[in-house]
């Protein structure tokens, strides 16, 4: 699939695929549990409640320091930006599965169904997880095009890139046009959204995600609470 | 424990949903007494938070747990009050929860929210994004026994303090037990923010509670 620069893939093949693995990836294998997401599978697509957006940006970047990047015309600062090391161009990336889901989820907790509000939260964290894989590969596809390669992903609020560089980021990426705000704490609304940055050149390191994983004081909860978004 | 009491716990433990509110419905009309069905429930959740923590069950399965108690508890309660026992939230203890300010998660709050309410505490939600003054005001106005501040990010600590720092300056701190939760919360961050105690999971919000309840009666 082309992903252009600004792509609401709700009611696409690709916002289908997204759906049907989300759900199809509970830890849950209770048949009670079962029954209830096949439900929430059917009102999501009753209600349109799945509206899946991405806005993107390649954008010209070069090393100032090694924690200090020119992207565009903005400055960003983060001891994790020394992995963009020989990176020429940087993809900043916003993506949300939309508003509808979480206010769904919220709606679910204030009416007593609970098992569906937590259902929408481990369904919409776990598409996120599928987006962002995706978005990645996108991304180092086109990098190819260009015949350049791409780095690993770096996320705002990852050890070393605080989530104050998000506004700034947002600007950069357009992330208003996928329908996603940045507080001015770097807060993405709607909250199930993400960001990331690709770092693009001829030779660009990547990592597993399990080792940005280790650095972080959350990992050990994430894992037992299934509160990663890696599927 | 006899069978039928084994059978709703473990119908209930078992996630058979309808099976268990079945076998209720046929206790209290067989005579059993309400608050002995509301024991077993909660034997029934004591074992199911084990399953959760030893990694078995899911939060899915413990909201639906949840469901289950709530939907005892309302079978429960026309008996209760003719058994002449208090009911309603006035008899309840009251938790006062919210996320705090500058941060808009709110999914951890609600599960939390569920799981004191089925288990017998009133909850005043505040919402997401609660400024500190809000906090302050509300405190003095509820009178909680406890208070929650939920955060999923870095950015919440600052706000779990300043929060904490105010209700301390109005004078509120020595009546209230204050309880954090949400993302990266631990044992530094309780004493950084000067929370009583810190919890990661619901179950362990339910525990924190009525540890100091039993204490504070």
């Amino acid at each position: 699939m082309t992903l252009s620069q600004t792509t609401p893939i709700a009611h696409s093949p690709l916002a289908a695929g997204l759906l049907r693995r989300g759900i199809a990836g509970s830890l849950s294998s209770h048949s009670s549990i079962r029954s209830r997401l096949q439900e929430l599978a059917q009102r999501i697509e009753r209600e349109n409640l799945f509206r899946p957006a991405v806005a993107y940006r390649i954008l010209p970047s070069s090393m100032e320091e090694p924690q200090r990047w020119r992207i565009a015309e903005a400055i960003v600062e983060g001891s994790i930006l020394e992995r963009m090391a020989g990176a020429t161009q940087v993809a900043v990336a916003f993506a949300t599965i939309g508003s509808t889901w979480g206010e769904a989820a919220s709606v679910s907790f204030r009416h007593g169904d609970a098992v569906a509000g937590c259902l929408f939260d481990e369904v919409g964290t776990r598409i996120l997880g599928l987006m962002a894989r995706r978005i990645e590969a996108l991304i180092r596809i086109e990098a190819r095009r260009q015949g350049r390669c791409s780095g690993s992903p770096l996320e705002p609020g990852q050890p070393g890139l605080s989530l104050t560089v998000q506004p700034l980021l947002g600007e950069l990426a357009d992330a208003r046009s996928a329908g996603i705000e940045v507080t001015p704490h770097g807060v993405l609304l709607p909250t199930k959204s993400f960001s990331m940055l690709i770092g693009i050149g001829t030779s660009m390191r990547r990592w597993p995600r399990a080792e940005m994983c280790r650095e972080c004081r959350s990992s050990v909860r994430c894992q037992r609470y299934c509160l990663s978004w890696d599927p | 424990m006899d069978d039928r009491e084994s059978a709703i716990v473990n119908a209930i433990v078992d996630m058979k949903e309808q099976e268990a509110l079945a076998l209720v419905r046929r206790s209290f009309a067989e005579g059993r007494s309400a608050a002995s069905v509301l024991d077993l429930s909660r034997a029934a959740m004591d074992i199911i938070g084990k399953r959760f923590e030893e990694g078995e069950y899911f939060l899915p399965e413990l909201m639906l747990a949840g469901e289950m108690l709530a939907q005892i508890a309302e079978l429960a309660k026309p008996l209760l009050a003719q058994a002449g026992a208090a009911v309603g939230d006035a008899t309840r203890p009251k938790v006062l929860i919210g996320t705090v300010r500058g941060d808009l998660h709110d999914i951890g709050k609600n599960i939390v929210t569920f799981m004191l309410d089925v288990n017998g505490f009133n909850v005043v939600d505040l919402g997401v994004d609660v400024q500190v003054q809000t906090f302050v005001d509300k405190v003095r106005e509820q009178q909680p026994a406890v208070v929650g501040l939920s955060g999923f990010l870095t950015l919440a600590f600052d706000s779990m303090r300043d929060t904490i720092a105010a209700l301390s300056a109005a004078g509120m701190r020595d009546r209230i037990k204050i309880m954090i939760g949400g993302g990266q919360v631990d044992e530094a961050i309780r004493k950084y923010t000067g929370a009583d105690a810190f919890g990661v999971n619901a179950m362990e919000a339910v525990t924190l509670c009525r540890g100091w309840l039993a204490t504070h009666s």
